[in-house]
């Protein structure tokens, strides 16, 4: 089996699967969080709005779909097609500027005839294969850090011009926390921190007024009452009034009567916590602990390769994600629009997570059959 | 030793993956922390606090800018009028406080109810009646109880203290379109603000408009105040302070009476606007607490415009106003001497077709100057017809004809200057002689505006310059401090000779002293000046122009009269510019400590 190489790519680039390759304790938490995703939108859209339920059924669907195909998928592929995967990415970021569809007065999303995608959902991925591409295999010098932070202000900038500060800010984090699990040398790497905070008061001048405002709102929340300080009291209130066990399941008053706004894509942690206390938001925080510290694991694993540096910028990812997210809805974090992955309605936002896990499975067969 | 240093950075990275899980664990940790306290620790208050959630999110609006005169007189100011608002998280029994509510009030209660349960925030208050009488008001706050929810709301309504009057100048208040709430301008508005619509209050309406506030407080069962739990000041809109001179304005409101048409004064040699008036006009004060459908409606659709500026929208044939401008493109031209005559039977053919003197028996043998001063039709044909129509055009743009005079007022019209080259592409002709001749005296194709009509006179009075008109001289904050000041802008010098200027201001004043235009002529003031008959289809009664300004000493003051479908046999517009000027020199108005820093 092992010699038969077979020359065409859709062929070479499959696996044969073995059910018992699979993370089955990653697979599990990400099938309960898939149903607390639906369980937590149907209560809040029944009965006016349940086309947003029947909508995140779809997405989800499809999500599955990826994640089985890219876990057949080998990794080897992602490296190969990296550049072109980014190049593809830059063009919808593009185009999304020109073309997109705004919602609150930002252009993120492109729209098709029934949907719409958000490029900037794609682009997370697109980043973390074209860095490992960069930077795996190899002692990471100056130019390598000088051209993935090029491949960084590219994406940077492109979505902080959408605007959408909150994704545009998780690049140069992700950035960063790839080239230090790469093996940056320390020297290299603490004069990049370094330059970095000597350069970020002068992103400040570059924020738009309303962002300018919603920081000096996190930093001073009685500033502005009617705005973005609102949103911030409300979503403590929300998740507060659970206390230990919750208000009781689909009791999620608070946020039913509209308190809160957007309570099933940014804030639907907050529902969370009112619905089933701390048991409940313990419980889903553990569970992206899990997915995020196994996908660790398998960076660690793997070591400085590609893969193992695309499983760990995966973690990194969900780790950025989960915990700006759920930061801003405890009120430590200023109010960005950045979903919790799978649990916030969104289809962009599920599928490439759903994407992302499938691509971790792909990667941990490949190190069980290199260990073999 | 490739495979040794793999091996090494191996290591790092199994290291570097150590410390990113210390890294995690303790980001969960401190997030759990925060959640748990948020959730254990806080966890009675905020759930007490989201059942017992008596908040109230009140909008503090500011007041708006004040607009002045150039002697500080208000024309545009607020004042606070009453509404009832009931606040959906607070309302116990809505039917019940909607009936009572009803019977002293008088609101529609099935779309009263809509509106109440369909609030996208139940802790804002929603509006149900505006305008309430301050009876009313006493009644309802002295028995609170019986309202659970209700909450009255002081409101600032813009007023208008002199109605009426400059209304066109000053717009009014609308509320903001859901398109306008989408520019960048408009981002701190929310739906059913009221913004200026048009006129100074939409033109400054960032200025005016202020920065709201707002505040969040507790409140009772009944919904009554417990305490304020933040809040955010409102901060007043800056004032404006315009060139107009109500008291002009006043005397030409009162000398237009009651025609249709256009009175504009202003300082020639600036540029400010003394004086716009376009009648007929509406009152803003009743926008300012929101108009009815029908109401609106009625005022659209009136059938004379009453909407309508019609000193910078309404475009007219210049008739015989333009002349000065054909004589000024003839002598710049060297098509005409001071002394060459033209004949003027009364009558002249042209092609095949006869074109008639407004004064059958013509004049005999006329120079320029005589020409200026009779009006006479058939000197121009021929000026017109031998200068020809690229240059009389050329000359035309030089006072920048056909484009807005970027007066600060917006939609302003640009008028229409006809060219050969626009009449075949667009009317799929060629350009005749006889369109040369009807051009000659301002009819046929040609538009403008009475404000165009304004800077050409202002510049022949001023020696040529052509300034932008303005209305806005200040805006200063409400404590005083000067935010912007609006200088004189001089668009262009216009290419004139002084023999050409001293030619027609001569020929100017001969027009009022002895000519079409006497019944301008006054013991009080010199005034030169040319008038301007617009004739239109059979039936219709045509307009009448006078454009000038009052030459004793230095010219101090330029006056457009219109006066659309004159109704009188005699040449109305002259005698109401004269009226005007000598009533306003009579007085004691321009020695005004204003108008002399003005110069």
């Amino acid at each position: 089996m092992k010699n038969q190489r077979v020359s065409s790519i859709c062929k070479g680039d499959f696996y044969k699967i073995k059910i018992k390759e699979y993370d089955w304790i990653i697979f599990l938490s990400v099938l309960v969080l898939m149903g607390a995703s639906l369980f937590h939108l149907y209560t809040l859209t029944f009965p006016s709005k349940v086309y947003y339920f029947f909508r995140q059924i779809t997405w989800i669907g499809i999500g599955i779909g990826f994640l089985f195909l890219f876990s057949f998928l080998k990794v080897n592929l992602w490296k190969k097609t990296a550049y072109v995967f980014y190049g593809i990415t830059v063009l919808l970021l593009v185009l999304v500027l020109f073309k997109g569809k705004g919602v609150y007065g930002a252009r993120r999303w492109l729209e098709m005839e029934t949907f719409s995608i958000q490029p900037s959902e794609i682009a997370k991925l697109s980043f973390i294969f074209v860095i490992s591409r960069l930077i795996s295999g190899k002692d990471i010098g100056w130019r390598e850090v000088i051209l993935s932070f090029g491949i960084t202000l590219v994406f940077l900038i492109l979505i902080a011009k959408q605007p959408d500060m909150g994704s545009a800010l998780i690049f140069p984090l992700l950035w960063i926390g790839m080239l230090f699990l790469a093996g940056l040398s320390r020297k290299k790497f603490l004069i990049l921190i370094g330059s970095i905070l000597c350069f970020l008061p002068l992103f400040y001048l570059f924020l738009r007024p309303y962002q300018k405002v919603r920081i000096l709102t996190f930093l001073d929340p009685g500033r502005d009452p009617l705005g973005a300080g609102w949103s911030s009291l409300q979503s403590k209130i929300t998740l507060g009034s659970g206390r230990l066990i919750g208000r009781g399941m689909g009791k999620a008053l608070h946020s039913q009567l509209k308190f809160l706004p957007q309570p099933f894509t940014d804030f639907i942690f907050a529902t969370v916590g009112e619905q089933w206390g701390f048991i409940g938001t313990f419980f889903i925080s553990g569970l992206y602990f899990i997915i995020i510290f196994k996908a660790l694991k398998l960076s660690k694993n793997n070591g400085p390769s590609f893969a193992g540096l695309v499983s760990g910028g995966i973690s990194m990812l969900i780790f950025l994600q989960v915990f700006i997210n759920i930061g801003m809805t405890a009120g430590m974090m200023p109010i960005t629009g950045i979903p919790l992955p799978l649990l916030s309605y969104g289809g962009s936002s599920a599928i490439m997570f759903l994407s992302e896990i499938g691509i971790l499975f792909a990667i941990k067969r490949e190190t069980l059959a290199s260990s073999l | 030793m490739f495979q040794r240093e793999n091996n090494l950075r191996g290591k790092v990275s199994k290291k570097r993956a150590n410390v990113l899980y210390i890294f995690i664990i303790c980001a969960f940790l401190l997030l759990l922390g925060r959640i748990a306290w948020l959730q254990l620790i806080e966890g009675e208050k905020f759930l007490s606090l989201s059942k017992n959630f008596r908040l109230q999110l009140l909008p503090l609006t500011p007041p708006r800018g004040r607009i002045m005169d150039r002697n500080g007189e208000v024309l545009a100011t607020n004042k606070i009028s009453f509404s009832v608002a009931v606040v959906p998280s607070n309302i116990s029994d809505i039917d019940t406080l909607l009936n009572s509510l009803e019977k002293i009030i008088g609101i529609d209660k099935q779309k009263c109810k809509e509106k109440t349960q369909q609030a996208p925030n139940p802790f804002k208050p929603v509006l149900l009646k505006k305008n309430v009488d301050m009876a009313t008001i006493t009644y309802i706050l002295e028995r609170e109880e019986e309202f659970p929810g209700t909450v009255i709301v002081p409101w600032p309504v813009r007023s208008y203290p002199h109605h009426f009057l400059a209304s066109h100048i000053l717009g009014y208040l609308g509320q903001v379109s859901k398109e306008e709430l989408s520019l960048s301008s408009f981002s701190n508005l929310e739906q059913g603000d009221l913004v200026g619509q048009v006129g100074i209050e939409r033109i400054y309406n960032s200025y005016l408009r202020g920065e709201k506030g707002g505040k969040q407080v507790e409140v009772d069962a009944y919904g009554r105040y417990l305490r304020t739990i933040s809040e955010r000041s409102a901060s007043p809109g800056d004032n404006v302070y315009l060139a107009i001179d109500m008291r002009m304005q006043q005397i030409a409101e009162e000398e237009l009476g009651e025609r249709k048409g256009v009175v504009i004064l202003g300082n020639p040699s600036t540029g400010e606007i003394f004086t716009l008036v376009s009648h007929p006009h509406f009152d803003p004060n009743l926008f300012s607490s929101g108009i009815s459908n029908e109401e609106w409606n009625r005022l659209k659709q009136d059938p004379t415009n009453l909407l309508e500026n019609r000193a910078i929208r309404g475009e007219y044939a210049p008739a015989s106003t333009f002349k000065v401008i054909i004589a000024t493109s003839a002598l710049e031209n060297k098509i005409i001497g001071k002394d060459d005559t033209f004949d003027c039977p009364g009558k002249l053919r042209i092609g095949n077709r006869i074109f008639k003197d407004w004064k059958e028996e013509g004049f005999g043998k006329l120079n320029l100057e005589g020409g200026i001063i009779n009006s006479c039709d058939v000197f121009f044909y021929q000026l017109g017809l031998k200068t020809g129509v690229d240059k009389i055009i050329q000359t035309a743009s030089f006072f920048n004809l056909g484009k807005p005079t970027g007066i600060d007022l917006l939609s302003e019209k640009s008028g229409f200057l006809p060219t050969p080259s626009w009449k075949l592409k667009n009317r799929k002709d060629v350009w005749y002689q006889g369109d040369t001749a009807n051009l000659s005296i301002g009819q046929g194709y040609i538009l403008v505006t009475p404000l165009q009509m304004f800077s050409v006179i202002s510049a022949i009075a001023n020696g040529g310059d052509l300034f932008r008109p303005y209305i806005a001289k200040e805006i200063v904050t409400p404590e005083g401090k000067l935010v912007k000041k609006f200088l004189p802008r001089k668009i262009k010098r216009i290419p004139i000779s002084s023999s050409t200027l001293t030619l027609l201001r001569s020929a100017l004043k001969g027009v009022v002293k002895k000519g079409t235009g006497w019944r301008a002529d006054n013991k009080v003031v010199e005034i030169s000046g040319k008038t301007g008959t617009v004739e239109l289809q059979e039936g219709e009664k045509p307009h009448n122009w006078f454009i000038g300004y009052a030459s004793s000493g230095d010219p101090s003051i330029a006056i457009v009269v219109l006066v659309e479908h004159k109704e009188e046999e005699r040449a109305i517009a002259p005698e109401i510019a004269g009226k005007i000027l000598s009533r306003i020199f009579a007085s004691e108005l321009l020695k005004d400590e204003n108008f002399i820093k003005a110069e």
